[in-house]
């Protein structure tokens, strides 16, 4: 099953890149849009036996494992939506910009397609590699000063990341004469100095790769300098799977009960959760401050998937259900996971509707858009009450399985924090509805009238997607527990 | 005796790449410290693979690691010649926020709309003067 989540949106390149240009730029949002659209359907029935006779066809020349568990299907569907959602919100420039970037946006998938596939250390560094590679291009292809040294300064940080993580992994092989992670798992012990070494570049070099907050210097102005289908695409999917999801695997499997990652983890999330939420307060820019709201979001993740290492396997009882801290945990960070992808991307197509129809994404140059723009106003609502974590919305599911694994587990500090950190969540997205969408219609935008149909269309759907998934979520905990999780 | 040499050709050329990423502020040379880091990197899989006996596996990882960095240099590359193209130097001072401030291409930072289309804010300009 896993390999056809890497030949499709390869064979796709492929074809993509056959007809001449103008017919090629053309048929760019069909391609993206049909691997999309086949990637859901293959990841929400990866389940099925009916595919097993199809894949006989396929083998790879090299003996890698790719293995479809149920976190994996769930975040496969998650990429293939941010991708259907890049599709929809479109790739702007001339044809040759099209075809290339629409290319490079296939070859992210595949990367991350890998990322989330893989059980073994080097094969992870290589898809990480191939996903970092094409965005550094993905970012600099507008060609201002600002995206290319936006680009650079990621380039070199996910560079020293890179080597970091070959050294670790080098120093682990070391010790136990093989990368894959059950045999890593059952070997490692975190005992001696050069594996100790080797845990501790890993820490850093998966918290450089996610932009956690220490590291966290090349994450908003990649965000905030590329263009508007991109920047959907870096904060839905693609710095998460680099390095949260990484993470969550990583800690939740490898170095599981291993306490020095676990707590370096766990102290690194929260320190995103702080620092993320009050630089978003000061920012005069949509884009940065939806840049800084992902950092501190992502924190939630990471502190959820150190807890995860942390509290390996103390079982619990919850309203009936037997189920241990670590599986609430990382139920809780796969779920967030997917709540991010949906409301950020929300918020960064309405960030690049306003864009569009009014040139600027300054805080003080907007004003009173709600008149003019009422979907884009109100879907940005939703929006941000998913991500502060209010109860009709989708956001408060996962912040609360956090939460209650946290208090659980008696990370009394940790569980203040992420609760009183979602009401400067609320604090910051307040401002930046104020300042953007209500008051008074500014002087100068009278003519103003509603983003282009697909931009439109996206939020409504993402907004539903949000407010549905709210609302069903007992049966989506259900559905879970089918596929064998909680 | 050769697993000591190996240690100590391995301690060099990571100090060697790390004092060089510290100590210089041309972006060419900052890629170059990279390549050097990285060629530690391929020295410890080595001699991970001496020690533990697979030195096979080692070799695969290594192959492949070499194969990308030859990636990851060429896209650098890239990015230097692009900024060398664009602003004329490659100080590390273009990566900070102060470069928007000196250079005026990045100030004036172009809007993502179609260039036919006058936006509201333009409009607003122009009837205020």
């Amino acid at each position: 099953m896993g390999i056809l989540f890497l030949l499709v949106p390869l064979i796709c390149l492929f074809i993509l890149n056959l007809p001449r240009r103008g017919a090629a730029a053309k048929l760019a949002p069909w391609v993206l849009g049909v691997v999309a659209v086949l990637q859901m359907v293959f990841a929400a029935t990866s389940h099925l036996a009916c595919w097993e006779p199809f894949i006989g066809f396929f083998t790879l020349p090299v003996p890698v494992a790719l293995v479809v568990d149920p976190i994996t299907a769930v975040l496969l569907f998650t990429i293939a939506l941010v991708v259907a959602v890049v599709t929809v919100v479109g790739i702007q420039g001339d044809a040759r910009d099209k075809v290339i970037t629409s290319s490079l946006v296939l070859t992210v998938m595949a990367g991350m397609n890998g990322v989330v596939m893989v059980r073994d250390l080097f094969t992870l560094y290589i898809f990480l590699e191939i996903t970092a590679l094409s965005c550094f291009v993905l970012i600099a292809t507008r060609k201002e000063l600002r995206s290319l040294s936006a680009a650079f300064r990621y380039f070199i940080l996910s560079g020293l990341a890179s080597l970091a993580m070959v050294l670790a992994s080098a120093l682990v092989f070391m010790q136990v004469g093989s990368l894959d992670f059950a045999l890593v798992a059952a070997a490692i012990n975190g005992q001696d100095p050069a594996t100790m070494t080797g845990l501790i570049l890993f820490v850093v070099a998966f918290c450089i790769k996610a932009g956690a907050v220490p590291f966290h210097g090349w994450l908003p102005e990649a965000y905030s300098s590329s263009s508007s289908a991109i920047s959907v695409l870096l904060a839905g999917a693609t710095t998460k799977v680099a390095g949260v999801y990484a993470i969550i695997r990583l800690s939740s499997e490898v170095f599981a009960g291993i306490p020095g990652p676990a707590q370096a983890f766990m102290a690194l999330g929260a320190l995103s959760i702080i620092v993320g939420a009050f630089a978003a307060m000061g920012q005069k820019e949509m884009k940065r401050m939806l840049a800084f709201s992902s950092i501190s979001q992502l924190g939630y993740i990471v502190l959820a998937a150190g807890l995860a290492g942390a509290a390996a396997d103390v079982t619990v009882s919850l309203g009936g259900l037997q189920t241990s801290i670590a599986m609430l945990a990382i139920i809780g960070a796969v779920v967030h996971f997917v709540n991010h992808a949906l409301f950020k991307s929300l918020l960064f197509v309405n960030a690049a509707a306003v864009e569009e129809q009014c040139g600027t994404t300054q805080l003080d140059q907007l004003g009173g858009l709600t008149d003019r723009m009422p979907v884009t106003g109100w879907t940005s609502v939703i929006g941000f009450l998913s991500t502060a974590g209010l109860p009709p919305f989708s956001g408060f599911w996962s912040k609360l399985l956090i939460v209650i694994a946290l208090v659980l587990a008696n990370q009394w500090v940790y569980a203040v924090i992420a609760i009183l950190m979602s009401l400067v969540t609320l604090g910051y997205f307040l401002i930046l509805q104020r300042k953007v969408f209500f008051g008074e219609l500014r002087k100068g935008f009278e003519e103003l009238k509603e983003a282009r149909g697909a931009l439109v269309g996206t939020s409504l759907i993402l907004a539903g997607l949000t407010t549905a998934l709210g609302l069903l979520f007992p049966f989506v905990l259900l559905l879970l527990q089918g596929f064998g999780l909680v | 005796m050769l697993t000591k040499l190996f240690i100590v050709a391995l301690v060099l050329t990571a100090t060697a790449g790390i004092y060089s990423i510290v100590a210089t502020r041309n972006l060419l040379r900052v890629l170059i410290a990279m390549e050097i880091i990285s060629k530690a990197a391929v020295l410890l899989l080595m001699l991970a693979g001496a020690i533990n006996g697979q030195m096979a596996q080692a070799e695969a990882f290594a192959v492949a690691l070499i194969i990308i960095e030859a990636v990851v240099t060429a896209i650098g590359a890239v990015l230097c010649i692009a900024l060398h193209a664009k602003t004329g130097s490659l100080d590390i001072g273009l990566l900070g926020k102060a470069a928007q401030a000196i250079l005026p291409t990045a100030a004036q930072a172009t809007p993502a709309v179609l260039p036919t289309q006058a936006t509201p804010a333009e409009e607003g300009a122009h009837n205020a003067e």
